[in-house]
């Protein structure tokens, strides 16, 4: 049969013939990620941004500041019909988009990951950090795609000098405060421990390889693993996975892991 | 360490499933943990409503999770789509090629682990209404508190909770021994925490477990993070706990649903004797009878 065919149509066969030689039809090997590649300052206009690809993924994130009385970081992902083909109905990509969406606002407010004493500025104000994510290509993994992509862009975040409008009591941005009286320091953003995620996606064989396409995140059960300053996070959707078993299997790999993204965030 | 309502931290709220409320639907189910209700109705197999939804090896799965009031929000699209991933691995899909299944779920009361009572509502429902599984998954929701967990231990938070104590579902009287010991340590997890525990919670899984073969269908955690360890205790914890609302609820349910169809099907046709008229016209036999 025809190898395009069998990826089509039966593709549990076709990853079965691969998995059996311990590799996959792309040539990694089942615990090798994507080769990624970061650039920050994607976007001129936000406080902060950056530009993702892993594999043929890629996501664009940037920084929005507001002002308001509790300072925290909200975090919205979307995933357009644009990305890829899954996603044509809204209703399908809704719900992965609200799940990345809190899950990731809920990781980013962490009191172990960021301190939110550092975004309150004079008085009662404090900044309120709007992190958007637009994922442009879609190939399996958004959590790990939108999670580096928001921390990459946080890190990145410059937040500007404050002075009060002459005349009113309300506080103004200011964009060249040379002479003014500033009343909030600009300062960058300081991310006291990162989040790293590692994904891994269970193949029909029972093997759990790591950072999958879309087409393997389909065959079955997808979990991911968040390390966080020594502990855990875990978001395991659908699919069975041997109960005992799969977080001692998978941990000690994903630690090892999160040890190259990290080189990957502090490289400039 | 009691809680509120005098469980103990290992204890669920007793389960009451109510098979077939709806009597329009194809399959439909009330699942209780408490105060926290939430009704599901299958509605399936049948033709899909647009063309370019049809799969030609297996059926749609498609969830509706509908709020208790209000319209449907981000929350609830989350729900579905976890909802929808677990039922994947559960129904056989390639049963029902070309096919719709609609499962469609409505929060009556919320009282925290809404997640878990959904996930149960549904998977009861869908045996309700006969589609076929290949397990029978039940879910379950933890709490843990992060401070038991700093206080009061030596600092080596590596020595974490080795699960010792049977959960026990009460007070329904089913006898599970539990142990006496590492009463201390109790603390770190509560099983099935209600909305007011959940607030008070710093971390909250939601587990669905395939009881038979051990398998782990889905959890989705939120909150802190959590150790090594104290992942594993969670499972453990939601494994027994699982399985035994696994046996409660369906033994209540057999029993129910017994008395039912005796109550249905158990009379005679005055037109003749020894004919019996028949039950639902789905027919449904439970195993225990």
């Amino acid at each position: 049969m025809d190898a395009d065919l069998l990826q089509r149509f039966n593709p549990e066969e076709f990853y079965r013939h691969f998995l059996a030689d311990g590799l996959r039809p792309d040539g990694r090997s089942l615990r090798e990620p994507r080769r990624a590649e970061l650039q920050r300052k994607a976007l001129g206009s936000a406080l902060g941004s950056a530009s993702l690809r892993l594999g043929r993924s890629s996501a664009l994130a940037g920084v929005r500041g507001e002002l308001d009385e509790i300072g925290r970081i909200e975090v919205s992902v979307d995933l357009p019909p644009l990305c890829s083909a899954l996603f044509r109905e809204k209703h399908r990509a809704l719900g992965q988009m609200s799940f990345l969406s809190k899950t990731l606002t809920e990781v980013l407010n962490l009191q172990s990951v960021f301190d939110a004493t550092q975004l309150v500025c004079h008085g009662e104000a404090s900044w309120v950090l709007h992190v958007h994510i637009i994922c442009l290509n879609y190939d399996g993994n958004a959590f790990d795609l939108c999670l580096l992509a928001a921390i990459a862009a946080l890190e990145d975040t410059d937040l500007p000098a404050l002075m009060k409008e002459p005349g009113t009591e309300a506080e103004r941005l200011a964009i060249a405060p040379a002479e003014s009286e500033i009343v909030a320091e600009a300062r960058k953003l300081v991310l006291l421990a990162r989040p790293l995620p590692v994904t891994f996606a269970r193949m029909p064989g029972g093997q759990w390889v790591q950072d999958p396409c879309a087409v393997e995140e389909s065959l079955g059960a997808s979990v991911s693993l968040c390390l966080v300053d020594g502990r855990w996070l875990v978001f395991h959707q659908g699919g069975g996975a041997d109960a005992n078993r799969f977080l001692e299997e998978l941990m000690p790999v994903a630690r090892t892991s999160t040890e190259k993204l990290a080189k990957l965030l502090d490289d400039p | 360490m009691a809680r509120r309502d005098g469980r103990s931290a290992n204890q669920l709220r007793p389960p009451q499933v109510e098979l077939r409320p709806l009597q329009r639907a194809d399959g439909s189910a009330r699942f209780r943990f408490g105060d926290c209700t939430v009704l599901a109705a299958v509605y399936g197999p049948k033709e899909p409503r647009t063309r370019h939804r049809e799969l030609c090896d297996r059926c749609t799965l498609d969830v509706v999770v509908r709020p208790r009031v209000g319209i449907p929000g981000p929350q609830e699209r989350q729900m579905e789509a976890l909802l929808a991933r677990q039922l994947e691995y559960v129904v056989l899909a390639t049963e029902y090629p070309r096919t719709q299944i609609s499962v469609i779920v409505q929060m009556s009361c919320c009282d925290g682990s809404t997640a878990a009572v959904a996930g149960n509502a549904a998977h009861l429902a869908l045996l309700d209404a006969g589609v076929a599984m290949k397990a029978t998954a039940m879910c379950v929701a933890l709490g843990v508190t992060w401070e038991a967990l700093v206080m009061g231990e030596d600092g080596d938070l590596g020595k974490m909770v080795k699960l010792s104590p049977e959960p026990v579902i009460w007070p329904l009287g089913v006898d599970l021994e539990a142990s006496s010991g590492n009463k201390g340590q109790l603390d770190t997890y509560r099983l099935d925490p209600t909305e007011l525990e959940e607030a008070q919670c710093d971390a909250l899984i939601s587990l669905s477990m395939d009881g038979s073969r051990n398998q782990l269908v889905s959890h989705i955690s939120s909150g802190a993070p959590l150790d090594a360890t104290i992942w594993s205790s969670c499972i453990e914890a939601a494994d027994k706990s699982c399985k035994a609302c696994l046996d409660t609820a369906f033994s209540r349910v057999s029993r129910d649903a017994g008395t039912a169809r005796r109550r249905h099907c158990g009379t005679v046709d005055r037109r003749g004797a020894g004919a019996v008229r028949k039950g639902s016209k789905r027919g449904w036999q439970f195993a225990t009878g």
